[in-house]
């Protein structure tokens, strides 16, 4: 490897279903974010509105989850907004 | 004592990527992460996962939530974790543009101080943080709202 480090020399061998993967968790996880910010919702209070604990919401908005649709639909309903749209 | 440089991670983003390199080695601790998970046919894809994850995070900022606290309360040791695997990367969050990047592996203990290996590497950025905090306190190091000045430039011992 070259003295010099770039991020994108790292990205190139990444296949397009994983990038696709991880632009869609973070995607779901900044929307449930901004959503729980406007609508001035807590993390705890999510959880406790959901029966889940803090730290399922936690890696919920952290970018790497891999959502089933049923949670998506499940946090849908909770916040009151759809998170994806088919 | 181990002496170390740290190095610029260039990227197209807002985040300042660096990572360090002991004295004596070829590769720095990210690029040892890189070369030990890019081909291991269990973990090639949490390690893509967390490769691409660091790409979101450097257009993005290096946000809290995007990290899972590791180290202990009062330091800013944090892991990229896969949420459906065990591979962690460990990093040092200065601010949310200014991400430090360390070594990782796979977390298969309930916790990182029970494996000799991951403790190790939270070990190193724990001791790195103390001395960031050494120098700003002292003078020798300043941190602006996009970089650590001159970093790249010193010579650490951790």
């Amino acid at each position: 490897m070259s003295a010099k480090l770039n991020l994108q020399d790292f990205l190139n061998d990444i296949p397009s279903d994983v990038q696709k993967e991880v632009e869609w968790s973070f995607a779901i996880a900044d929307k449930i974010e901004i959503v729980l910010q406007k609508k001035n919702i807590s993390h705890k209070e999510l959880a406790k509105k959901m029966g889940k604990t803090e730290a399922e919401v936690s890696r919920w908005v952290g970018g790497t989850h891999n959502f089933t649709l049923r949670t998506i639909a499940k946090i849908s309903s909770a916040i009151g907004t759809d998170l994806i749209r088919v | 004592m181990k002496e170390f440089i740290v190095k610029n991670i260039e990227n197209e983003g807002v985040v300042a990527m660096y990572t360090i390199q002991f004295s004596g080695e070829n590769l720095s601790e990210f690029e040892k992460f890189v070369q030990r998970f890019k081909d291991s046919a269990e973990l090639k894809r949490d390690y893509q996962i967390i490769i691409y994850a660091l790409s979101k995070i450097a257009s993005q900022g290096a946000l809290e939530r995007y990290f899972r606290p590791e180290g202990k309360i009062n330091d800013r040791v944090c892991a990229l974790p896969v949420d459906s695997g065990g591979l962690r990367l460990y990093c040092l969050r200065i601010t949310d543009k200014i991400l430090i990047i360390g070594n990782g592996g796979v977390k298969t203990t309930r916790t990182y101080e029970e494996s000799e290996e991951l403790l190790g590497y939270v070990i190193d950025l724990q001791n790195f943080d103390s001395l960031i905090k050494n120098e700003v306190a002292n003078g020798t190091l300043t941190i602006s709202e996009t970089e650590i000045e001159n970093i790249t430039d010193k010579t650490f011992e951790i």
